[in-house]
């Protein structure tokens, strides 16, 4: 195996660009020793990324706050800049593994690996999130709901890494969120599953909704189908059965031992029920 | 610590200069950059007061301080090492926040086996140094991350809530 560990992030680039197979980045670290560990990941070249200063920090860029890659989930919960735009998303990100790996996982590593359970997605797509994606051929953005292509597969090319998580400034404003998680204990789970949203609701009716859900899908994506009902159909007209109806135009469920799929469509129909009860309390 | 040059090796083990600060201490080692911190700290340098207990992040027996903040040591690997400040349990009782915890530990007899209680005192350590209170559910969410299969964390919580609440007193 070949560790390498580039100067800059034009080195780093450059030595993607070479499309050597079985190429893996090592961000934080706490996906990919794990893996290694278990046998599931063989990489025969590793490409160390985080001392990169291009891929950190957390700042306002017109229109979007710009997270870069290395960004931790420690340092979203705890960065003044986004609490102040985003305050729901930092309060998301808090139920995050444990202190400790707090202070490693990435963003860029959570969204990259492409896990069902990747906990920063859906709070991320329901804010309209973008990517920044880089290669020696240049920068582009993508939408986060676009990035996922499968299980475990995404639309990043072999020479690309993400450089930089984009949240439009105002992803929160005058909206309300939901966010909840399901899990065996409160520390360390990974998810059974996971609902996030955002909505406004006017004269009774959600005039803006969009949810996701976590560990559902081959990938955490939107609910597409249940947003459709849920913004063409008054707030009280929305029943259990309806929001059933919709939701099982939503799923490709996984099953797998955590739990099985008819546990994750009806816990997924409860977190629907909350998450709208919530938003007309308090509307 | 962009301070690395691009290191191209063909065969393994490859090694490389890792220099960091080790409880105060500039340390230079020579290893393999994806060496586990947790290996480097028992196996090369003899500091075993780091526990390893399930080697993938989810029980907190390593955990140690990095720039002030704990990490479980098990997935740090030692490039994330080079420039940066460790502290191990070895290092806390020279600082007089890190003694205070340990004896209102062992005050509020939140020790067993013991086997936790390195990484325990790491998260608390920590809490108290990010200017943490005496309430009771910060303690926990502050130690989510550290396993306990003895005491059931009453005796812990009391003894690092104690703790905060002199170290604020002094
Ligand atoms: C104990 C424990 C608890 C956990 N709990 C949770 C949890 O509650 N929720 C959850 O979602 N996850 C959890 N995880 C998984 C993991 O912590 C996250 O997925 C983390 O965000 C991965 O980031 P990293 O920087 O550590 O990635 P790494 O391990 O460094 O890398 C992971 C993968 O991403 C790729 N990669 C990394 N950065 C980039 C980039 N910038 N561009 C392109 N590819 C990249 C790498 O090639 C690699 O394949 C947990 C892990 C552990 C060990
Ligand atoms: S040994 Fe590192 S967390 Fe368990
Ligand atoms: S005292 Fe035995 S594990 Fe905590």
């Amino acid at each position: 195996m070949n560790t390498l560990i580039p100067d800059s992030l034009g080195q780093l680039l450059e030595l993607l660009a070479e499309n050597i197979p079985g190429t893996e980045l090592l961000a934080g670290g706490t996906d990919f020793n794990v893996q290694c560990r278990k046998g599931v990941l063989n990489p025969n070249r590793v490409l160390c990324i985080g001392h990169l200063d291009e891929l950190k920090g957390i700042r306002l860029d017109g229109e979007h706050l710009r997270l870069g890659a290395l960004t931790t989930f420690a340092e979203v919960v705890a960065n003044e800049l986004l609490q102040g735009h985003v305050p729901d998303f930092c309060r998301a990100l808090a139920h995050f593994a444990s202190p400790p790996v707090r202070n490693l996982a990435t963003l860029g590593g959570n969204i990259a690996n492409a896990s069902p359970t990747a906990d920063s997605v859906p709070p991320l797509l329901v804010r309209l999130a973008s990517l920044e994606l880089r290669s020696v051929r240049g920068v582009r953005q993508l939408p986060l709901n676009e990035f996922f292509t499968g299980y475990k597969r995404t639309a990043m090319a072999q020479d690309e890494l993400i450089t930089a998580v984009l949240l439009p400034v105002n992803a929160e404003d005058g909206l309300h969120s939901y966010w909840r998680k399901v899990g065996t204990r409160r520390a360390l789970t990974i998810a059974k599953l996971s609902l996030a949203g955002m909505g406004r609701i006017e004269n009774g009716q959600l005039s803006e909704c969009r949810l996701a859900a976590g560990a559902l899908n081959e990938y955490p994506r939107r609910l597409t189908a249940v947003e459709q009902h849920a913004l063409t159909t008054p707030l009280a007209a929305i029943t259990r059965e309806s929001l059933n109806e919709a939701l099982r135009r939503d799923i490709t469920p996984i099953d797998d031992l955590r739990s099985d799929a008819d546990y994750r469509f009806e816990t997924c129909l409860n977190l629907l029920q909350t998450c709208l009860r919530d938003w007309s309390d308090h509307a | 610590m962009s301070n690395y040059i691009l290191k191209q090796f063909s065969q393994q083990p490859a090694m490389i200069d890792i220099s960091f600060t080790l409880n105060g201490e500039t340390t230079t080692i020579t290893t393999d950059p994806l060496r586990r911190l947790l290996d480097i700290l028992r196996d090369d340098l003899g500091l075993t007061g780091t526990k390893e207990g399930c080697g993938e992040g989810e029980c907190g027996a390593c955990t140690v301080l990095l720039d002030g903040k704990p990490v479980t040591s098990c997935i740090v690997n030692a490039v994330a090492v080079h420039g940066h400040d460790v502290t191990t349990i070895e290092g806390v009782s020279a600082s007089p926040d890190g003694r205070l915890l340990i004896d209102c530990l062992y005050e509020a007899e939140a020790v067993q086996c013991g086997f936790c209680f390195p990484g325990i005192v790491m998260s608390a350590l920590a809490y108290m140094r990010a200017g943490g209170i005496a309430d009771n559910e910060r303690i926990r969410a502050a130690l989510a991350g550290n396993l306990c299969r003895c005491t059931g964390y009453e005796f812990i919580v009391k003894g690092v809530a104690e703790a905060c609440r002199r170290w604020r007193d002094l």
